[in-house]
């Protein structure tokens, strides 16, 4: 390991000549940005991991059984368990999707949760990603410059190989595929994720696809290759969120979804990696429930924490917001990405008044969180060890399968007084390492 | 029981040539126990393809492109529906959704202190077949038909305001109303008897059954309506829609005409 902390300026340089980097929209421009890699790897125990694997199992089979079940039966509705308040008027949920059972009932193929391990060495999921959830292709990168940096630390220490994500991708693409080829789908060049389109499509073997390459013909959806040949598409990895991906069904001005998509993908003559309308179930409101989602679907009990939260649209949940406001981070619904979230204690009085009324009159919009005490981690500021916080993002892929990839993002702060990790924010990453013994 | 025989047709007319235009129509009646379809007939000219599709709400859909250079286009959906007003559609699984008020549907402070004002009358009324009755006819007499004042973006609450409307104002302000009372109610898009254009009306649950109701003509439907499409609002239920590249000017010409087959 002291090798790679020898070498984090090299690192970092080829990670630049490699492209790994993050665009972000501030003021209608879009500036590219280098994700700084720190070279001290978060390190997890390998039955620590085996624990949390079950748990993330568990979880994303209880989210895909909901996305079903709301897009078809609604049982839960129905019974009950979620208020329907929850459910329709969330922009998460799609009526274009109502009645579709993609092919092995999955939504969320690829979810990415984010979770934080508390000081009490518990960790909590913050979040669940099941729109189109990115940063998979920085750890792997990364390790792989590290391990042509030095070989010898990964023969030394007995660390689960990443190399693997491309191929765990490709299976669930052709679990899912209708018959066709697999495509990744790109909005192109200007998206903060672009490098890890092509280098996706690159590692699973799939056809890189521009807005203008896929088009719809009669019930099918073809890629158009440069002499003219129309190719079936099966599958398509899209990372066009949902509101941009078939203007005649969604946003009219997106110039670059694919007219008819919705068509052909309701016919069952396409698969979308993810299924368009999961925003339902990764809404910051919805999360409150996925526990109760867990004991519903599998009738099992929650391997896995949720950050203790409360729901200011229950009387008594709106009480404690109010009374207790100061210890609590509060989450605009709505906002992702590291918007939309403040801190009780660093608002000045006049914003917590503001606050606390939208809270009273929109109690819908917003959730609370108790603010969890996480682990800090050690990272190199020049050539000082210091602590910040940090997150760790795992992606959990299901096809006919579900699996946890052995590997994931972890992300911290550089700024010693946030608590709020986001790439959009501008932090940075190391890798993780799961231990195999 | 009736036979009809209904067509519905379109000719845009673009100033300047267009290309990759995309069309998507809910003019497809579908069967289903109340209308049984035959004799569909569907022709589309110029595209490279068009198919048969649907959408969430089940609702028939008919979609396609052409590519190339075009300055005309043209369709034109015909055929015959076997109506039969005595069976009802009993399906409760989406009432969920038809209660909840959509931006188009959402009571702002006019329609409250109007529905505040009529509400007594409507509370005599014990089942919410009897409230949507006494709601079509307060609205009925509260509104003036009147062309060109509103438009497909003209939501419930500013027709109420402006007391003038078209069969889609009435639709929103009715489902708008019913809603805020507790009674599902959706949006329907289709076409009645006679010569003219598309018609909306709106359908409410009551007692394990839909019925349907047009505000616009005071009249409960019958055999001589056709339903094209239904949702939570217009915005769910939109006949025709198309995007093109090229200059926006375009002319249209939109014929639909329903006669009964004697």
């Amino acid at each position: 390991m002291e090798k790679l902390v020898l070498l984090k300026d090299e690192i970092n340089q080829l990670l630049a000549r490699y492209g790994v980097k993050f665009g972000i929209y501030k003021n209608n421009e879009f500036h590219e940005q280098l994700f700084p890699f720190d070279p001290i790897p978060r390190v997890i125990e390998h039955e620590e991991f085996k624990e949390l694997e079950k748990g993330l199992i568990q979880r994303v089979d209880a989210l895909n059984r909901f996305l079903l079940d709301i897009y078809t039966e609604q049982q839960i509705v129905k019974d009950g368990v979620i208020p329907e308040e929850f459910i329709f008027v969330s922009p998460g949920f799609l009526s274009e999707c109502q009645g579709i059972v993609p092919p092995q009932n999955i939504f969320a193929h690829i979810a990415g949760i984010d979770l934080v391990k508390g000081k009490d060495g518990i960790w909590y999921v913050l979040e669940d990603n099941l729109r189109v959830p990115s940063g998979a292709s920085y750890p792997m990168i990364a390790r792989n410059l590290c391990r042509k940096a030095s070989p010898n630390t990964f023969r030394e220490n007995n660390v689960e190989d990443n190399r693997n994500y491309g191929s765990m991708l490709r299976t669930v693409m052709d679990d899912v595929n209708t018959g066709g080829i697999n495509v990744v789908f790109t909005p192109g060049r200007y998206n903060a994720a672009f490098f890890e389109h092509s280098y996706l499509a690159e590692k699973t073997g799939s056809i890189l696809a521009f807005p203008n390459d896929l088009e719809v013909n009669g019930d099918y959806l073809y890629y158009k290759t440069y002499n003219g040949v129309k190719k079936k598409v099966g599958a398509i990895y899209r990372r066009v969120s949902d509101d941009f991906l078939d203007p005649m069904a969604f946003r009219e001005d997106s110039l670059i979804g694919i007219p008819h998509l919705m068509e052909v993908y309701r016919k069952g003559n396409v698969a979308l990696i993810n299924s368009p309308g999961n925003g339902i179930a990764d809404d910051k409101g919805i999360y409150y429930f996925v526990p109760e989602m867990i004991r519903y679907y599998l009738g099992e009990e929650p391997i896995l924490h949720n950050a203790p939260t409360y729901l200011p649209f229950f009387e008594k949940d709106r009480r404690y917001v109010l009374e207790n406001f100061e210890n609590l981070v509060i989450k605009d619904v709505a906002e992702a990405g590291g918007y939309g979230v403040v801190f009780g204690n660093q608002l000045s009085k006049e914003e917590k008044q503001q606050m606390k009324e939208k809270i009273h009159l929109e109690s819908r919009r917003f959730i609370a969180q108790e603010v969890i005490d996480f682990q800090d981690m050690g990272i190199l500021d020049d050539q000082f060890l210091v602590d910040r916080k940090a997150d760790l993002r795992v992606f959990v892929l299901s096809g006919k399968e579900t699996k946890v990839w052995k590997s994931g993002l972890t992300r911290f702060t550089r700024n010693p007084d946030s608590f709020v990790v986001n790439s959009s924010q501008g932090g940075g990453f190391k890798d993780t390492w799961i231990l195999s013994q | 029981m009736h036979q009809l025989k209904f067509l519905y047709e379109q000719k845009i007319h673009f100033q300047e040539p267009v290309v990759n235009h995309h069309f998507a129509y809910r003019c497809v009646p579908k069967s289903e126990p109340r209308q049984e379809i035959t004799d569909l007939n569907v022709k589309i000219s110029p595209c490279d393809y068009w198919a048969f599709g649907q959408d969430g709400f089940g609702s028939r859909t008919i979609y396609g492109t052409m590519n190339n250079q075009h300055q005309q286009f043209y369709i034109l959906v015909s055929g015959i529906a076997k109506t039969d007003w005595r069976i009802y559609d009993g399906d409760d699984h989406y009432n969920h959704l038809f209660l909840t008020q959509t931006p188009l549907t959402i009571p702002g402070i006019s329609m409250k202190n109007y529905l505040d004002h009529i509400a007594p009358y409507i509370q005599k009324k014990p089942k919410a077949y009897g409230k949507a009755c006494e709601i079509m006819d307060r609205i009925y007499n509260y509104f003036t038909y009147t062309k060109g004042v509103t438009g497909i973006y003209t939501t419930a609450e500013q027709a109420v305001s402006l007391k003038k409307g078209v069969c889609q104002d009435y639709a929103h302000v009715m489902i708008g109303m019913c809603r805020q009372l507790g009674i599902p109610a959706r949006y329907v898009s289709g076409a009645m008897i006679g010569e003219g254009f598309s018609h909306a009306w709106v359908e409410i649950f009551s007692d394990g059954k839909w019925y349907g109701f047009d505000p616009t003509n005071h009249l409960l439907v019958d055999d001589l309506y056709i339903v094209f499409a239904r949702g939570r609002d217009s915005a769910d239920c939109i006949i025709n829609k198309g995007i093109y590249l090229g200059r926006c000017h375009e002319a249209q010409e939109i014929k639909v005409l329903v006669e009964e087959i004697k």
